[in-house]
């Protein structure tokens, strides 16, 4: 009797076995075979059907995010990466891969392309990343990113996105020291031999008023009782060619705002700005050198 | 003054002229136009990466913060070394949004990164100072700035999410038969025992 309830027992047990694995098999093959409603399962024996199947137009399945863009500094490009894929009902071969592309636009801009590659083909899809070379001064805030695949029949796919370029202040100054010629007591309008030159290295504009100067006094080196004081020098910009008559008046410890200088962004040679200085008056003062260096250093400041 | 005198004198005044040459610079996620919009009683840290270009030298920085004390701290430091080429080095805020703070108030945080180029033997000394200034505005959650992941590069298509699903469910239910199947066979190998006994 147990020996025939074990029997029973162990073909229950075989049945319900084979009925899970049935199951599984039949939820595997369905999501196997399953991809996006394409007709995957040809006819197993020949007949006289003829189906003539069309192109089928590619489409472009995801974009990623791209993240924000920290520019490098002049001289250097920045490469940003662009990463998308594609999928092609015909099949992944069916895209060409050298038809994949990607360009950043922003108005008034120019556009920034770049070089697509083959990353992976997964079923009938393929993913490209794309690399652009963003210049130190292309414009901070939203850009955005187009991408473009074309298949063999030259169908073409395309989608974009923006993505935000962040603001980069460098500047470079040379030289960044300023000398005087040898003065006498009483001597007047002497101009530094010295010009400042200021270089834009980043995408960020300076209108006027935006750059500041801070000077502090010149202390005698041998005896510090002694100074030339802060305001006995007059510095301007490249606008204003009259720095002793018209430039502004340095302030103690202050920043004086450059009204009439302005620092634009843009290629090497438009990204400029000259600084010139001006010793109104020599006070009487013995003979010894004079400087403002250390924690006295004069600053350049952009706002 | 023959020919390589001269280029021997050039190359001595491009090097010299080199040397004076220093930049630093920082980047700004947030600035005048485009501002941090964070939620009350929210709290974010915020990265400025200093950046030196390739041909430079290796340049020291100070940074001190000058506005919006109330909702922000430098907690990278105020001093900072930058390498030739580097871009990582970061000064990062935390900005905290009081709990109780309306929505549309706004605040304005400030700090100055300054810089000194090398340069010596002169009457007076040029530094380079960065005034870099931000607006925080309070908005709701749904509206605030949204945080950029991390790592972007691995995030799945829903499709191979979908995928990864099937396989570990299908594993899951492969391993249960199994465990089932095994827990069957030894009951069979006890009640054997218990037999032949």
């Amino acid at each position: 009797m147990k020996k025939s309830r074990n029997g029973v027992r162990k073909k229950r047990g075989f049945k319900i076995a084979i009925i899970i694995i049935a199951i599984i098999l039949l939820i595997a093959v369905f999501f196997i075979f399953r991809q996006k409603g394409d007709v995957n399962l040809a006819p197993s024996q020949p007949t006289q059907m003829r189906v003539g199947v069309g192109n089928a137009n590619p489409s472009i399945t995801n974009l990623q995010a791209i993240p924000n863009v920290n520019l490098n500094p002049s001289p250097s490009t920045t490469d940003a990466l662009v990463t998308f894929t594609a999928r092609d009902s015909n099949g992944a071969n069916d895209l060409v891969d050298s038809s994949a592309s990607a360009q950043f636009t922003n108005t008034g801009e120019p556009t920034r392309t770049g070089t697509c590659s083959l990353q992976s083909t997964a079923g009938k899809e393929k993913t490209y990343q794309c690399t652009i070379g963003m210049s130190y001064f292309d414009k901070s805030g939203s850009w955005t990113a187009i991408v473009n695949v074309s298949d063999s029949q030259a169908a073409s796919a395309q989608s974009s996105s923006t993505f935000t370029v962040n603001l980069l202040r460098d500047i470079s100054i040379t030289p960044a020291i300023i000398n005087f010629p040898t003065v006498a007591p009483g001597d007047t309008n002497v101009l530094s031999t010295d010009t400042t030159t200021i270089t834009n290295n980043g995408n960020f504009e300076a209108p006027p008023g935006t750059i500041l100067a801070t000077a502090y006094d010149l202390i005698g080196e041998t005896n510090p009782s002694e100074l030339i004081p802060t305001a006995n020098f007059k510095i301007a910009g490249s606008f204003q060619s009259n720095v002793c008559g018209l430039g502004e008046t340095l302030s103690p410890s202050s920043p004086i705002t450059l009204t009439t200088s302005k620092l634009p962004r843009g290629p090497s040679g438009s990204n400029t700005e000259a600084i010139t200085y001006c010793l109104t008056s020599v006070p009487e003062i013995s003979s010894q050198f004079y400087s403002a260096t250390g924690g006295s250093s004069w600053i350049i400041a952009i706002n | 003054m023959d020919y390589s005198h001269k280029l021997i004198t050039l190359i001595i005044i491009l090097i010299l002229t080199a040397n004076l040459v220093v930049a630093l610079g920082v980047n700004s996620p947030y600035w005048n136009g485009n501002p941090l919009k964070i939620s009350s009683g929210e709290t974010r840290e915020v990265s400025f990466p200093l950046v030196n270009s390739i041909n430079e030298k290796t340049t020291e920085a100070t940074v001190s913060l000058t506005e919006g004390t109330e909702i922000a701290e430098i907690i990278s430091g105020e001093k900072y070394t930058v390498k030739p080429g580097e871009n990582d080095k970061n000064i990062i805020l935390r900005i905290t949004i009081p709990e109780n703070v309306q929505l549309g108030d706004s605040y304005n945080v400030k700090f100055v990164v300054r810089y000194s180029p090398q340069g010596e033997g002169a009457n007076v000394k040029l530094d380079v100072e960065y005034n870099v200034d931000f607006p925080v505005e309070v908005v709701s959650e749904e509206n605030a700035t949204p945080t950029m992941p991390k790592y972007p590069g691995i995030t799945g298509t829903e499709e191979g999410k979908t995928k990864t699903i099937i396989i570990i469910a299908m594993l899951a239910i492969i391993i249960l038969i199994i465990i089932i199947i095994l827990l069957k066979v030894r009951k069979e190998q006890q009640e054997k025992i218990i037999l032949n006994r």
